[in-house]
């Protein structure tokens, strides 16, 4: 800083607007970015038209001090206009954990959300198909939605598809009102769509998502009543490479889960099948035959995989890298065996109580196999998030 | 330090310099000019230009420092040619916007914003650069009270 400075009184306001906007994105941190907007008219709209994201406090996954000092449930229309009213350039806005929002506050999505892509909404218990409706109307260039444990229905989900056409990645984890038919409306409807979280929605066997795009390559539906002909449907896109479907409910599945190894998902890289305890030998081979690229595979808990399970694992699965057998029954040492004579690429085992194993048996599979690392945690959640998925042809 | 390629540049205040070819596409937009006159076949081509001020001549110095020194040299160089008042500054920010220059864009864009990162509040920044604050007490309050709404 110096005196030369203050010779130079009005030289700054003589820049045009873009200059204006370089030195705004230089600043970096939110202090020195709301001082420049509050120096007079033209910088402030500068920052705002700068203002790409936002999101509130209350929003999880943010901890700090200025998550104490405003509730979410204080949010409102009235809040939500000013601010979409202020920055219109947004991209991305999330309205997670604004309990009070109602339906009427997204009516202001359509004059000054226009440019959005990614809108969360989850927790907004308030919003119904109607606010839905309102967001398909205002944002059609949405790619990006999460609506956890919202209450909207099979009609809502179909309107939202009808209208957000460029839709990626959707989260509809707890919506207790969503059954395979919305399902249906989405996979048709948005044909760019690459991955769906529908874990949690009791509603749904699977059979929506039957004849889906190729783009659709990551799923997650744990926790889901998911049936056989369900497990053919999820697959029937072709383009699968991550598939959750961990805690399966249909206790009567057994065989079930061979689709799986059909060919359809012969690109599947990861799958997660921790607590699926009725899933047989017979549904093991497929899967290790159907899809040779798999890279890791959970199957802690899996009570019914035996020695020609293992050793299916260990003779095909030649990309395998990760493994999880955390307290699998019927996991003895001739199954261990197979695993390590084969899966030549296998670099980490989760192993954690498993009665069958002796401490022989561990001993000579690590003598064997020291470059496999043993790890005793139980992963539940494996692979990248729902939101993180970018589709490639090539891979 | 002449090549056997030279661009003739002339301002609008009617100076001619030669600059070396490669540093005076350095600027997008003498590239962009350069290709549409097509000047292949010519050793000295003569480039018609309609700049505002006498800033250009600055620019195309800078450009030409830059590539002479060496590495450890060129910050202490930089920093020292930067330490300017608002007014030449203001100059080398419209000449490197209309010339395009990147290196230079960003050089002038890190002085003015390392300024009001080091201003302490809104008013320090208002009388660093002389800008008049046009919001009525009550607009500024409404502003202040809608940023501490939200989260980055």
């Amino acid at each position: 800083m110096g005196d030369s400075l203050m010779d130079g009184v009005t030289s700054i306001m003589l820049l045009p607007d873009d200059c204006l906007c370089f030195i705004f994105n230089f600043l970096d941190c939110r202090t020195d970015r709301e001082s420049f907007g509050l120096t007079c008219h033209r910088w402030l709209n500068i920052q705002n038209l700068n203002r790409r994201s936002l999101q509130f406090p209350c929003s999880f996954g943010i901890v700090g001090p200025s998550s104490l000092s405003q509730s979410c449930t204080d949010i409102n229309s009235f809040h939500l206009y000013r601010i979409l009213a202020r920055f219109q350039q947004l991209e991305y806005l999330s309205l997670s954990g604004c309990v009070e929002i109602l339906d009427s506050a997204l009516s202001y999505l359509k004059p000054y959300g226009s440019k959005l892509q990614t809108l969360c909404l989850d927790c907004c218990f308030k919003i119904s198909d109607y606010g839905i409706s309102l967001v398909g109307d205002g944002c059609p260039f949405l790619t990006t939605i999460s609506l956890y444990r919202c209450s909207i229905t099979d009609a809502g989900l179909e309107a939202l598809a009808n209208a957000c056409l460029a839709l990626r990645h959707v989260n509809l984890a707890y919506c207790p009102c969503i059954s395979d038919s919305g399902l249906r409306a989405l996979s048709q409807g948005c044909r760019e769509l690459q991955a769906v979280k529908i874990s949690n929605c009791r509603g749904v066997s699977g059979v929506g998502l039957r004849g889906c795009s190729s783009t659709l390559v990551y799923i997650d539906a744990e926790c889901c009543n998911l049936e056989p002909e369900g497990i053919m449907s999820i697959v029937s896109g072709g383009g699968l490479k991550f598939l959750n479907i961990a805690s399966l409910s249909c206790s009567n599945f057994r065989n079930g889960l061979e689709a799986i190894g059909n060919g359809f998902a012969a690109r599947l890289k990861i799958l997660n099948l921790r607590t699926c305890r009725s899933v047989t030998d017979a549904s093991i081979v497929a899967i290790a035959k159907g899809c040779p690229q798999l890279q890791e595979w959970n199957l802690a808990l899996c009570h019914e995989v035996r020695v020609l399970g293992w050793a299916s694992i260990g003779s095909n699965c030649h990309n395998l890298k990760k493994l999880h057998v955390n307290r699998c029954r019927n996991l003895c040492h001739q199954g261990l065996q197979a695993l390590r004579d084969g899966c030549k690429e296998l670099s980490v085992l989760y192993m954690s109580r498993n009665s069958r194993i002796s401490d022989i048996a561990l001993e000579l599979f690590k003598l064997y196999r020291c470059n496999v690392e043993i790890k005793a945690e139980e992963v539940m959640s494996i692979g990248p998030n729902w939101d993180g998925i970018d589709y490639d042809e090539s891979t | 330090m002449l090549l056997s390629k030279n661009s003739a540049l002339e301002s609008k205040d009617n100076e001619i310099f030669e600059v070396e070819e490669s540093i005076a596409i350095q600027s997008e937009l003498i590239k962009t000019m350069t290709t549409m006159v097509n000047s292949k076949a010519y050793v000295n081509e003569r480039n018609q230009m309609v700049p505002e001020a006498r800033c250009r001549k600055q620019a195309n110095y800078h450009v030409e420092q830059n590539n002479k020194i060496v590495d450890e040299e060129l910050s202490d160089w930089e920093s020292k040619f930067f330490e300017v008042d608002m007014d030449d500054l203001h100059e080398l920010f419209m000449a490197a916007n209309y010339l395009e220059i990147e290196s230079l864009l960003n050089g002038v864009t890190k002085r003015v914003g390392d300024f009001i990162k080091a201003c302490k509040n809104v008013e320090v920044i208002r009388q660093t650069f002389g800008i008049n604050n046009d919001f009525a007490a009550q607009q500024e309050e409404e502003i202040r009270k809608l940023n501490s709404w939200n989260h980055i």
